[in-house]
């Protein structure tokens, strides 16, 4: 049932086929841990609703009995009002898992030696592509109830500032791994990369093909005339 | 540097259906709808991209213009972005950023359906993306020590003969 639900969303949504894992790269979800992690922030966010609506139900019933001479029609409209939130309530369940847990299986981590690119969204499908050698820095994060979990989110940066797409989100410089099992893992990964790379991660222009300085190619090209002048006389010998 | 594939090199305008998602952007504005319209149609019909061996250029206006370059070399990441909308028609928004501190990307290359093949060319520019272990190879260096390392075997060739005569 759950798949062909997940088929027709697709294909209303037109969602893009999943990541291929081309030259060595390794494609995968987060955590399952991640998803009973936003199972169980979603359950109790769902119990405090409930308390919420069920609580001034409750006052106004009480109320409600005190005062005998309200008219009926009043009477009917308080009820179709909390029926009205209870019905959403019960509705909003089978919503709340269906968007959590289509957000977990339409997650998706690429990495390679080199790259990261995560895919996310099931409405808005954004995937980001970063390389390893602009990043800047690397953060791993847990709270009380991930680490219950065993699950850490990582946070890779790159360079250049500005705010995120919405007021409060991270900067879209930042690349964004919800809810991995090996974290630390990964952020060695990346963080050998760092150590490898000799510059700023910042489009340094000479960091392909390192163009000598001009007194070492001169002294090179000394060499070379001398290796050819060298060479030319041994041959002049042996030929003789 | 290497020629770029043709599918890249071909891009200049934006697929129309990049149009019909402005009219439906321009919907979504309510009274506003004509202004928009005028505005986006205008932003449509100028725009026009250019890739080439260096970098990607963008430009779009036309009482207002506004040109984007920016080289391969200075993108920091890449972000493919697409609503229900866009996914409907094909299309899809490409984030390239640079390290510039702007809140929003710096190009957004928007209305082609060829996204992903520029997603994949612009991956393949960027930094890191290789170890540039072939241009080092070619570097001018490298050449001369490989001239001066054939020298000096033929040297040592020569003076063998000499000795064994």
């Amino acid at each position: 049932m759950w798949s062909r639900f997940v088929a027709l969303v697709a294909e209303f949504c037109a969602t893009p086929a999943p990541p291929v894992a081309a030259r060595g790269a390794r494609v995968f979800h987060a955590s399952p841990a991640f998803f009973h992690y936003r199972i169980a922030l979603w359950l109790a966010v769902r119990a405090s609703t409930l308390l919420f609506i069920v609580g001034p139900m409750v006052a106004l019933e009480l109320a409600v009995r005190e005062a005998s001479n309200l008219p009926w029609a009043l009477r009917a409209l308080l009820y179709v009002i909390e029926g009205g939130a209870l019905v959403g309530w019960v509705i909003s369940l089978p919503v709340g898992y269906a968007l959590a847990r289509l957000d977990y299986e339409q997650r998706w981590y690429v990495v390679t030696d080199r790259s990261l690119r995560i895919r996310e969204g099931v409405v808005i499908v954004k995937d980001m592509t970063l390389t390893f050698a602009n990043v800047q820095n690397v953060t791993v994060e847990q709270g009380p109830l991930q680490r219950a979990f065993g699950i850490a989110d990582l946070r890779v940066q790159t360079a250049g500032g500005g705010g995120g797409e919405q007021p409060g989100q991270p900067s879209m410089h930042t690349g964004f791994l919800r809810g991995l099992d090996d974290a630390p893992a990964l952020r060695e990964l990346i963080m050998a990369r760092l150590r490898v790379g000799q510059d700023a991660g910042l489009g340094d222009p000479d960091d392909r093909g390192t163009a000598p300085e001009g007194a070492t190619q001169a002294a090179i090209g000394e060499v070379l005339a001398a290796a050819r002048a060298l060479g030319d006389a041994a041959r002049r010998l042996a030929g003789n | 540097m290497s020629a770029l594939p043709p599918a890249i090199a071909a891009i200049e305008r934006p697929h129309r259906n990049l149009w019909t998602l402005y009219l439906i952007r321009a919907l979504f504005t309510g009274p506003a709808f004509p202004v928009v319209a005028v505005v986006l149609y205008f932003r449509y019909h100028t725009m026009r991209y250019r890739f080439d061996a260096q970098g990607v250029h963008m430009r779009w206006g036309v009482f207002f213009r506004r040109e984007i370059n920016l080289t391969y070399r200075r993108i920091q990441d890449i972000h493919l972005r697409s609503g229900l909308f866009q996914r409907w028609l094909g299309l899809a928004d490409v984030l390239v950023q640079t390290a510039a501190g702007s809140a929003s990307a710096e190009m957004t290359i928007e209305g082609l359906q060829e996204f992903e093949v520029v997603r994949e060319f612009l991956y393949a520019k960027m930094r890191g993306h290789d170890d540039g272990a072939s241009t080092d190879a070619a570097s001018p260096v490298a050449a001369a020590l490989h001239e001066v390392a054939r020298e000096l075997v033929a040297v040592r060739e020569a003076l063998d003969r000499v000795g064994t005569r």
